[in-house]
């Protein structure tokens, strides 16, 4: 942690931010387990809970931007202090996408609770746990301004890529052989497709973190795995 | 600029021969100004030189050394007489046992009249106060004989310091060759020297360049610096305080700020002749008394002292006296607790600057009629006294030999006195001046 | 113009401050509310000198200033007849652009006020009140050994925070700051600004400053002046993000004349 400033009043309010950004996160979090376990349990109930908290996520980050703007006005911030206040304008933004993400995935609960699949739902889920353990150490990262832990982060996305692509595959696979299946899978393709997004700005809050910590951007050099985008699948494939 | 383009204009033999021009201008300049502060220590020297050469042998007088017996039959006195019968004693007997003295050892006898009376002419008039001083200080030695420097005649002491040659003739002498050959015969006998010259500050006026002395001018000097410091202190800084600080500025105040500047311009022996006019001829105070003298130099000083004081009070910055009105006080106090004790360096050096002009001042003081002998000290400031300068000035004017270095010797402490008084203000300058 | 929310310490209303002939303040209604600091901002000449200087009528000491309209402080007219301008000036401290300590020791610059108003009979009860002042100024720590040297040989940062010190000293309840900081260094303005933000518990503070960063750091009220007129009021954060008038968002933009 850095010094104190000379006017107290200053430190109180990056406190606030950070403290807010914090919050944000743990929010974000608790959306992504609700999410997921709205999925498990095709409740609708955990699902309309998770879209109704999505608004405490949506006037966090319109505060922390208020406390942001403000803090940039009124403090003319330097150095470390600019870095802290840009950085949280630009986290809160991604924790909110990650919140309407969840959001996104409670809201097919519904179209999905018909899917005879199981197993795939169980792919979604374990995707979305390595999501949500990402976000919590890219948090704990940012509060304990600990830049290897940023960077730990950041390479794991990987292995969320990996399992999208072999997901994105089963499903695509599903929906050739049971035409009936076709409207629960794309809605769990969509699901799968917003963890992945997810886990991408998970690695971007690592990034900031990064940023936040060291002064200097990280190079765009992240081993990227997710290789749908040139997936196509044939049916003589199978045969 | 107005070149081709090819050379920059400053390295052009135009530019270069500007710059040639600028710096014989400011080598010639640098060359007046040397050569006027030169000139101006060199007048400085030989001011100083003339009157240090003349003056210095002012300090110093001529004694012979004679053993006189004090006898008590000559004193007309007991023997054993105390110091209040030998005070008692009048002054002519001394001079006689002092006379006597000289004779004895001269080997004049009595009842030569003629070396007698010549003989007289080598002993100061002086040397019964120097006898009585002894013998009032020591009874004892009534009846013994001792060996005193008594003071020599005024006419025989330029012959002993050489300022006039002894090979001229007789008639143009005031000692003639008797008196002369005498001296030389107490000059051989190593019976004549020269010693310090004590009358020179503890007497009065005398016709006797040996006895007289600057004694009475100082005291009346000093009355008079007194009396000025008294007045002119609390009324200037009165009056400079209210002018600057809470007078309202209109043509009335206007006025009297030009005539305060105009004040300090004007001659000082028109103050002298105000001061004939108001204070001897009017308020009848005495004349010659100091107590005048200062009135008139009071009122001379007090413009400076006024103008000195306005200007160090300006030089407080007028910061100190805002924070002082911010915190609650009213203007006096912010004028009084902050602006005067700032200033008081500022004023203090003003008011010693203007003494010291008031010291050196003779004109008004001899229209006020400080300008008679006087030979008792002043009591009081009410009591005829002289100055310091209208000493000098009297003495200037005296025939005798001995007066032309007593003039110089008194210059030489009428400038001491101003030195001090102006290294006091400069000092004082150094020692309070405040940085804020 | 008119401060909506807390409890106002100045009200002015419609006032006018001529020197000779120019009009330096044209018509100003303004609230300053306590607990608050109110920054008064603007261009030189705008008038925001002269209008702190009408609220402790330090403008008293200019022969050629005339000030109308009223300026009551908790309601009373501070020109009105009655009012003693000795005991408006203790009740509405002021510290200046300069450090203007006084050439005396640390406890005297502080003691000052306090004796000349009878605040402190005895001794130790002085002691005391010097002790808080310095205490509250932030200066205690620096030179609780050494009150006896010269308020002057203190650093620039130090002297201005002892003549805060000796402004709080007659125990104000306002505090007019004429640009405080702007013969300091940035870390003694930090320390400067950090006091104001304590001070504002106890205070009502106004602070006229040619920053408007500074403004915007330590107020809560911001007023922009320009010209002898109040363009815009209003909270600074507001005042500083999304200014009303096209002056003050000219001004603050530095797209300024």
């Amino acid at each position: 942690m850095p010094k104190d400033h000379t006017v107290s009043a200053y430190d109180k309010e990056l406190e606030n931010l950070r403290s807010s950004i914090a919050r944000m996160g743990g929010l974000a979090e608790a959306q992504i387990a609700g999410a997921v376990d709205a999925l498990f349990k095709r409740s609708s109930d955990r699902s309309a809970q998770v879209v109704a908290a999505d608004k405490s996520l949506d006037s966090l980050e319109l505060s922390i931007e208020k406390d942001a703007i403000s803090l940039l006005a009124r403090r003319q911030p330097m150095a470390s202090d600019l870095r802290e206040i840009v950085s949280a304008l630009k986290m809160s933004s991604i924790l909110e996408r990650i919140g309407d993400y969840s959001k996104n995935i409670a809201k097919r609960v519904g179209a999905i609770s018909d899917a005879q699949n199981f197993r795939v739902v169980r792919t979604v889920g374990d995707m979305a746990h390595l999501v949500q353990k990402m976000l919590k150490d890219v948090l704990d990262a940012y509060i304990d301004q600990d830049e290897v832990k940023a960077l730990d982060v950041w390479e794991r996305d990987t292995a969320v890529d990996e399992l999208y692509n072999s997901l994105f595959r089963e499903l695509l696979t599903y929906m050739m052989e049971d035409p009936r299946s076709i409207t629960p899978c794309t809605h769990l393709l969509f699901a799968a497709k917003n963890v992945e997004r997810m886990g991408d700005h998970v690695t971007n809050l690592a990034e900031i973190v990064y940023y936040l910590v060291k002064g200097d951007l990280l190079e765009d050099t992240r081993p990227k795995s997710d290789s749908t985008s040139y997936t196509v699948l044939r049916p003589s494939d199978d045969d | 600029m107005t070149d081709t383009g090819k050379t920059p204009y400053f390295l052009s033999e135009r530019a270069q021969k500007l710059v040639r021009k600028r710096y014989a201008a400011e080598r010639r300049f640098r060359f007046y100004g040397l050569a006027m502060i030169i000139l101006a220590l060199a007048f400085l020297a030989v001011l100083f030189y003339t009157i240090i050469s003349q003056g210095i042998s002012g300090f110093v007088v001529t004694n012979i050394r004679l053993p006189v017996t004090f006898t008590a039959e000559a004193l007309g006195v007991e023997p054993g007489a105390t110091a209040e019968d030998l005070k008692g004693v009048s002054g002519f007997k001394y001079t006689k046992l002092a006379r006597r003295s000289l004779n004895d050892y001269l080997g004049i006898p009595k009842g030569d009249t003629e070396d007698e009376r010549l003989s007289r002419g080598l002993l100061s008039n002086g040397v019964d106060v120097q006898l009585r001083k002894i013998l009032v200080n020591d009874p004892t030695l009534l009846g013994s004989t001792v060996e005193v420097w008594l003071l020599a005649h005024g006419s025989v002491d330029p012959f002993v310091k050489g300022q006039i040659s002894r090979d001229l003739p007789e008639n143009r002498r005031l000692i003639n060759d008797q008196q002369m050959a005498w001296l030389e015969k107490l000059e051989h006998d190593g019976r004549v020297d020269l010693r310090f010259n004590s009358n020179l500050f503890t007497e009065g006026a005398s016709a006797d360049p040996e006895l007289a002395g600057v004694g009475v001018a100082l005291l009346g000097s000093f009355f008079m610096m007194v009396l000025v410091v008294l007045l002119a202190l609390p009324l200037g800084v009165g009056a400079a305080l209210y002018l600057e600080e809470f007078a309202p500025k209109n043509r009335f105040t206007d006025l009297v700020e030009v005539n305060i500047n105009n004040l300090a311009a004007v001659p000082s022996i028109v103050f002298g002749i105000l001061g004939l006019a108001v204070f001897i001829n009017y308020a009848h105070l005495p004349r010659s008394a100091p107590i005048v003298g200062g009135l008139v130099l009071t009122l001379m000083t007090l413009p400076t002292v006024i103008i000195a004081t306005r200007a160090a009070i300006r030089a407080v910055p007028p910061s100190i006296k805002e924070a002082a009105l911010g915190v609650g006080a009213s203007k006096m106090q912010a004028v009084f607790h902050h602006v005067l004790p700032l200033a008081m360096p500022g004023i203090l050096t003003g008011l010693i600057i203007g003494l010291a002009q008031a010291m050196g001042e003779t004109a008004p003081l001899i229209m006020v009629g400080m300008v008679a002998a006087v030979f008792d000290f002043p009591g009081s400031p009410m009591d005829p006294a002289t100055a310091l300068p209208v000493q000098i000035y009297i003495w200037s004017g005296l025939p005798e030999r001995g007066f032309v270095a007593l003039t110089s010797a008194a210059i030489m402490i009428l400038l001491a006195f101003l030195l001090t008084m102006n290294a006091t203000a400069v000092i004082l300058r150094k020692r309070f001046e405040r940085r804020w | 113009m008119i401060a909506d929310t807390g409890n106002v310490k100045f009200t002015t209303r419609d006032v006018h401050v001529f020197y000779g002939a120019k009009e330096a303040i044209k018509g100003v209604d303004l609230d300053i509310n306590n607990n608050e600091v109110t920054a008064l901002i603007g261009p030189s000449g705008c008038g925001k000198s002269t209008y702190l200087r009408c609220l402790n009528r330090m403008n008293d000491t200019v022969d050629s200033a005339r000030v109308t309209g009223t300026i009551e402080l908790d309601g009373v007219d501070i020109y009105d007849r009655s009012v003693d301008v000795v005991q408006l000036r203790a009740r509405v401290g002021m510290v200046f652009q300069k450090p203007n300590p006084f050439p005396k020791s640390i406890y005297e610059n502080v003691a000052y006020g306090p004796r000349i108003h009878g605040l402190a009979t005895k001794k130790s009860e002085l002691d005391e009140v010097v002790e808080t002042s310095l205490r509250k100024a932030g200066l205690w720590n620096e030179v609780n050994d050494r009150l006896d040297t010269q308020g002057t040989a203190l650093s620039g940062g130090q002297q201005q925070r002892l003549c805060i010190a000796r402004a709080i000293a007659v125990s104000p309840e306002v505090i007019l700051m004429d640009e405080p900081c702007s013969a300091l260094d940035p870390i003694a303005t930090a320390r400067v600004e950090e006091l104001i933000d304590e001070l504002r518990e106890n205070y009502a503070i106004v602070i006229v400053t040619h920053s408007m960063q500074q403004a915007a750091r330590v107020s809560q009220k911001t007023a922009f002046f320009h010209l002898g007129d109040l363009v815009e009021y209003g909270d600074t954060e507001d005042i500083f993000t999304n200014p009303r008038e096209e002056r003050t968002r000219d001004y603050i933009t530095g797209r300024f004349g």
